[in-house]
């Protein structure tokens, strides 16, 4: 792991958060609908219900469980300035996938796979992602995502705002990945680690992880001809919400080497 | 180890599972109707699926594991020995089909992750469950949408059968330590099922898990029926482990595990 990290003391969501990501917040700000479905979550305690399978259900990190763990996490709440330090729980998976559930107290959780298949500064820079979820307050918007057709089910009249309220709700999930992704960045300050991260996600045999070309990897995220998410057809933008629970990881490649080109992440880390 | 002899249900059944296995039961009339769809259509689902996709573990291909499972059923008295057949996922899951002659289902993932002994208390998890005439009843849960075709209105009795099904498994855990009479080892299975990544399995912090057991509460909510319902749905997935290893930690510190096994142990 790269010890030497900055303390980025005073981060605010605004200097990492993604265009896109602010565009689709504010569209979904602006849908009907989506305080009736805020507030009915809210009421009936959806967060708790969430909480309590989830915590009775998976490993709580903590200094004597996993110490290692946990010092990654208080690590990374040091670098990314986050006051509170979320609880972290580990749940059986083979995957390298992490999530946040709750938005006034949120819990992390990490798959095994994760610990098990990424090395310290992929971690530290999944351990930020999440944590950049939880910094830009997203996770109300992204508990109304997965909780979205019980709820709309639940509320009278729901499917006659469900369905523009889905497409920005979801859309903006999306989005709010690549700023995630920045804060990631963020807090492991470690380029080649996040590329390998990408890499190790998208597809990356383990036979293959001590000989990764990077090159061939940034050159596909370059490429990557849909780069301009607003000229997409319409219809590849419906797919690309269907997608599992998050974007195509070569444009969340593609997004966060854009933005380290730009000289933003310098910038930031010499605040 | 010691087998045990001449226990039942009354000896080492949760309070949970009492409830509402008892007032099903006392429906006749749904009893009957039950018995009818699951042995009809139920069973002969189940049976197809299993049987025609998963791995039948035998005697001459596998000996190690027909012979583990023969022990187990020995030290908790089962009246038979299961078929036993294994499926491809990567996880430790396991699941038992057929009331009658029940065939139980192992994961791939349960056979590499776990050792021996940790493979007796999972076993003795599952026969616990037949041991204990789950069965007929886990199968309706499993398999509602069949029994809703054939009996209409008893879209009720789900949310409570559900809630049993959860109590059922507390129960089930008790005849897992009996099976493998180690609370550690049972302990470090139900870690393994919680989420250890596997590059912890030579330190699994079992006393911390306990720690995390025991702090776990869990909160009574007033809820509205649908919302309840829901939460039936989504805890299909949701192993609750941590609420397990709570309720089976207080039967084993409240004396009553010992007590069986000084009474019926041999």
């Amino acid at each position: 792991m790269k010890i030497n990290k900055e303390m980025l003391v005073g981060l605010q969501p605004d200097n990492y958060e993604h265009p896109f990501d602010k565009k689709a917040l504010d569209a979904l700000e602006d849908t009907t609908g989506v305080k009736v479905v805020g507030d009915f979550i809210n009421k009936h305690l959806v967060e708790r219900m969430y909480k309590i399978q989830y915590t009775g259900s998976h490993l709580k990190v903590t200094k004597e469980s996993y110490p290692k763990i946990y010092q990654y996490l208080e690590f990374a709440c040091k670098i990314l300035d986050v006051r509170d330090v979320p609880e972290l729980y580990i749940e059986w998976g083979y995957s390298i996938n992490a999530c946040t559930v709750g938005s006034e107290h949120p819990i992390i959780i990490l798959q095994s796979g994760l610990i098990d298949l990424c090395d310290d500064d992929e971690i530290m820079f999944i351990i930020g992602h999440e944590l950049g979820h939880i910094k830009s307050n997203h996770m109300l918007y992204h508990m109304m995502a997965q909780v979205f057709n019980y709820v709309i089910s639940m509320i009278p009249f729901g499917n006659v705002i469900s369905s523009s309220l889905q497409y920005a709700l979801y859309y903006w999930s999306r989005m709010s990945e690549f700023t995630a992704d920045r804060a990631g960045l963020l807090c492991c300050q470690n380029k080649d680690a996040s590329v390998r991260a990408f890499m190790k996600m998208s597809g990356m045999p383990i036979k293959q992880y001590d000989e990764m070309h990077y090159e061939t990897f940034i050159q596909q995220a370059r490429n990557f001809k849909q780069l301009d998410y607003d000229g997409m057809n319409k219809i590849i933008k419906f797919i690309s919400i269907a997608d599992d629970s998050h974007p195509w990881t070569v444009m969340r490649a593609a997004e966060l080497l854009n933005w380290i080109d730009n000289g933003c992440y310098d910038r930031i880390l010499r605040m | 180890m010691r087998k045990l002899r001449g226990f039942d249900l009354a000896d080492y059944q949760h309070e949970g599972d009492k409830g509402t296995l008892l007032d099903l039961k006392k429906v006749a009339v749904l009893e009957k109707a039950v018995d009818w769809v699951v042995s009809n259509a139920i069973e002969k689902v189940a049976e197809v699926q299993q049987t025609g996709n998963s791995l039948f573990i035998s005697e001459a291909a596998t000996p190690e594991l027909c012979s583990l499972v023969k022990e187990v059923v020995d030290v908790i008295d089962v009246a038979q020995v299961p078929q036993i057949y294994s499926s491809w996922r990567y996880d430790i899951y396991t699941q038992t089909d057929g009331d009658k002659n029940p065939r139980i289902s192992i994961s791939s993932g349960a056979i590499d992750l776990l050792d021996k002994n940790e493979m007796r208390f999972l076993l003795g998890h599952e026969l616990g469950h037949f041991k204990s005439g789950h069965l007929k009843y886990l199968l309706l849960c499993r398999y509602w949408t069949i029994l809703s075709k054939y009996l209409t209105g008893t879209n009720l009795l789900r949310i409570p059968l559900m809630i049993w099904s959860r109590n059922a498994d507390y129960t089930a855990d008790r005849l897992g330590l009996l099976a493998c009479q180690d609370i550690n080892v049972a302990l470090r299975t139900m870690i393994k099922m919680a989420g250890a990544p596997m590059s912890s399995y030579n330190e699994l912090n079992v006393p911390a898990f306990i720690k995390q057991a025991e702090e776990f509460e869990l909160h009574k909510i007033d809820f509205g029926d649908k919302i309840a319902e829901k939460i039936c749905n989504m805890d299909n997935a949701i192993p609750w482990m941590v609420k397990r290893a709570a309720e089976l930690l207080t039967w084993y510190n409240s004396g009553k595990y010992e007590e069986l096994l000084m009474r019926y142990g041999m």
